[in-house]
């Protein structure tokens, strides 16, 4: 057993935080926090140019695409450092949506779009949800249908993220009505700017912007299907787990601790240092627990994945009890400030930058997100510990 | 024992949830908080005809105004509606003249507070001070007969639509239980400044520096030296009657989730049928009953001049976690939809998040709580 990382992994890690302190100014962190999360500003754009000049868009792909072949643990630590530093992030598409192209995508379809990802040319946004289809995503009801050369395209997502910024959705679509209904699924890649689409958005109470998208008679030649006809549940899969794993990690929370313990030593109140408050210290020393606990769910699962396991009930865990904290550090963390803690961003006397209470906004999107806490509790039980499925779904 | 409330304040109840209903729509209250603006004279108007903003000043006997149960059953469906706070610190500063102003304040004030015709709200909380009033720096300094205050308040709610701020201050430089004095201040007054926060419940608050702003003797609420007690006394009231709201509030994201859950169907069948999903609902449903017991019994032994340090301190204990903890669930359980801003469901768990500080974190009050068990 070992629980540091190696001098090598150390040496990734330092390389990153070393980049990630010259370059991850407060300007940045501050054009995050007043937009849109989802939204790149100009520092954002500019900041993860460089990132990509470093060589580091695709850590973990393989080389021929020009990706770094890296194991999962660097990968990993890498979204830890850009998450703990408050640096812009890597979007989803490099992270999760081109490497499931590149698993399963035909040689030309890689040929054709993997550069102009790398690029930045092609953004994809992540059409799953509709409004019959959440927790149930394989009832999802946005039709493809084959037309010659073509797939005329009908129906409604809603809750798409990046709809509004991005260039292509990636769009799962029914192919077969005919067979049971994670079988007739498929992934369709459908430029945004193509007649017949149109996004409205959805603001959220964590800022976020979404959307609903509506398909009407929309036409994309048969070559932006993604891998095979009806196999699209698999890979939609395969990306959700990415996916799962990406909410496991609570770098971010834990540096956001460490910032309102900051706060609380240096903040007096009714004659007490908020920090010496018995219940206070309790509160922090639990969370704090919580967090590295959490921890070891997802370092586990970047090992396991490097040593080619499945680690589904480690990623699982890390989903559900990262999800959990980043509410409860939100909440508690906002509590044991007292006053203060009932400030929002862009407020005179809020502290650390308002990012606590945001966190408390932001958190159940998590939660119920990229799959439920009770789906995914169900699938624990039923896939890990083999209790009987009866009676759940 | 009996768990009714009687036939007025039930009336109470059932017309300000007509009222409110048709008054003090969703759409309102976004507008309210959207663009910070201040609730129309118009629905003003209206809850002082309805003698909603009279204070019983004897508290259990419904001279002129409400008495405190009352003041609860109408809280309760404040807590429904999302009442603007303005009501809340506007109730509070009546309560605080009732209790101790002396006759020609309480002829003065309390009927114009009554009629609507003025609003009052305290300032008492500082950069340092949340609770413990030994620790005030705001003073008050006497020069031929007349009073000079200087200091900076924190968190002072609505002192965009306020007339008149209540002030604590020291005047005298010691800790003893008599160095602290309240002193009703013209908003107008020349030497007071504000500046606007942003809050998370979208609720008006300020912070206001005092720079030597005169004020005649005779604006001391009650007597020189009482503000301790005084700010005792109606902090229990305003704690009280805030559980009360706050179960309001909860009771209505109970509803409101209930509801959903009933409709939404996932997997060929109402989420509501799922078991993890029934689990999360009854355990929300459970906290906000014994909300209820726990907040009304506060208030009713206020009400009866029974000792009520500890049951107030427990309600706000509980209440302030068992309304937050509501909220979240609520959010899980709708998924998506209620992660929306056109939905109402994010106007609650705003109100639940600074209710849960407001007057007191959970946390400070079981720690008030231990004390009173004499530990
Ligand atoms: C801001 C935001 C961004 C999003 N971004 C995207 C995106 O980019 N692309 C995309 O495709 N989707 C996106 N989503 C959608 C998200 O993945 C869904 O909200 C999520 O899958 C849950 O679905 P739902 O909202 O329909 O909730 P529902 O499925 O209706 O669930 C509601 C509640 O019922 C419970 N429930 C449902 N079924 C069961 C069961 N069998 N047993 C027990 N409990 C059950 C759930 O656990 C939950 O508590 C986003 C959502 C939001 C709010």
């Amino acid at each position: 057993m070992r629980f540091e990382f190696t001098e090598d992994q150390i040496a990734w890690r330092d390389k990153i935080r070393d980049f990630l302190r010259q370059n991850v100014t407060p300007a940045i962190q501050q054009e995050k926090r007043n937009s849109d999360p989802i939204t790149n500003g100009p520092l954002a754009k500019a900041f993860l140019e460089k990132v990509k000049k470093k060589g580091w868009i695709g850590i973990g792909w393989p080389k021929e695409y020009g990706g770094m072949g890296e194991t999962m643990v660097k990968q990993f630590i890498f979204l830890e450092e850009f998450r703990t530093a408050k640096a812009p992030a890597i979007g989803m598409t490099l992270t999760s949506l081109a490497p499931t192209i590149m698993s399963v995508g035909s040689d030309e379809m890689k040929k054709e779009w993997i550069p102009k990802i790398v690029d930045g040319e092609i953004e994809l946004a992540l059409g799953y949800s509709e409004p019959d289809a959440g927790s149930d995503l394989a009832n999802l009801k946005t039709e493809a249908v084959i037309d010659g050369d073509e797939f005329v395209i009908n129906g409604q997502k809603t809750w798409n993220s990046e709809g509004h910024v991005a260039t292509h959705e990636f769009l799962a679509c029914r192919t077969d009505p005919d067979v049971p209904k994670h079988k007739g699924i498929s992934i369709i890649l459908v430029p945004i700017d193509y007649p017949g689409v149109k996004v409205l958005p959805i603001h959220t109470w964590g800022d976020v912007r979404t959307n609903e998208v509506f398909f009407d008679n929309v036409r994309v030649p048969r070559s932006n299907l993604v891998g095979n006809l009806n196999e699209g549940w698999t890979y939609a899969m395969m990306a959700l787990n990415l996916e799962r794993f990406d909410i496991g990690s609570i770098a971010d929370v834990r540096r956001l601790l460490i910032e309102v313990v900051d706060f609380l030593k240096s903040t007096t109140v009714d004659g007490e240092v908020l920090s010496k408050n018995t219940i206070v210290r309790q509160r922090v020393a639990e969370l704090y627990s919580e967090l590295e606990i959490c921890k070891w769910f997802a370092y586990a699962a970047a090992a396991m994945i490097d040593e080619k396991k499945f680690p589904m009930k480690e990623m699982l865990m890390g989903k559900v009890m990262g999800s959990e904290l980043k509410a409860k550090v939100g909440d508690i963390g906002t509590q044991v400030m007292g006053l203060y803690g009932q400030l929002r961003q862009h407020s005179k006397w809020v502290p650390v930058n308002g990012d606590v209470e945001r966190l408390f906004r932001v958190a159940p999107l998590f939660r119920f997100g990229g799959g439920t806490n009770e789906i995914m509790r169900d699938i624990i039980a039923q896939k890990s510990l083999k209790l009987p499925r009866e009676g759940a779904r | 024992m009996d768990f009714n409330l009687t036939i007025e304040q039930k009336m109470i109840r059932d017309s300000a949830h007509k009222f409110f209903a048709k008054e003090l729509t969703k759409e309102k209250i976004r507008e309210l908080q959207e663009n910070n603006t201040e609730i129309e004279e118009g629905f003003w108007k209206k809850i002082a005809e309805l003698g909603w903003l009279g204070v019983s000043s004897s508290q259990n006997s419904s001279d002129e105004g409400l008495s405190l149960m009352e003041l609860a059953a109408l809280y309760e469906e404040c807590g429904r509606s999302l009442m603007p706070t303005v009501f809340y610190s506007t109730i509070a500063s009546a309560l605080c003249i009732a209790n101790c102003g002396n006759a020609d304040q309480k002829t003065e004030l309390l009927p114009a507070i009554a009629d609507g015709k003025i609003k009052v709200s305290m300032a008492i909380t500082e950069p340092q001070v949340s609770h413990d009033l030994n620790y005030l720096e705001t003073r008050a300094q006497v020069i031929n007969g007349k009073y000079y205050v200087s200091g900076q308040k924190l968190f002072v709610p609505n002192t965009n639509t306020a007339d008149y701020l209540i002030v604590a201050a020291r005047t005298e430089d010691n800790t003893s239980d008599t160095g602290i004095s309240l002193f009703l201040i013209d908003k107008a007054s020349e030497g007071i400044t504000f500046e606007a926060l942003n809050t998370f419940g979208l609720d008006s608050q300020s912070e206001v520096v005092l720079d030597n702003v005169e004020v005649p003797a005779d604006r001391i609420i009650g007597e020189r030296g009482t503000a301790k007690n005084i700010i005792r006394k109606t902090t229990d009231q305003t704690t009280a009657l805030q559980c009360v709201e706050m179960v309001g509030g909860a009771k209505e994201v109970i509803r409101m989730t209930a509801d959903y859950i009933k409709k939404r169907v996932q997997f060929g069948r109402p989420i509501g049928s799922f078991q993890a999903v029934q689990h999360h609902m009854t355990k929300m449903a459970m906290d906000i009953e014994g909300s209820y017991y726990t907040a009304y019994n506060a208030v009713w032994r206020l009400s009866e001049g029974k000792p009520c340090a500890k049951e107030i301190s427990l309600a706000k204990a509980w209440i302030g976690n068992a309304y937050r903890e509501t909220t979240i669930m609520a959010h899980q359980l709708h998924g998506g939809i209620g992660y929306a801003l056109e939905y109402d469901l994010h106007l609650y768990s705003n109100r639940a998040k600074t209710t849960g500080i407001w007057q007191g974190t959970s946390d400070y009050h079981y720690q008030k709580l231990a004390d009173e068990l004499g530990m």
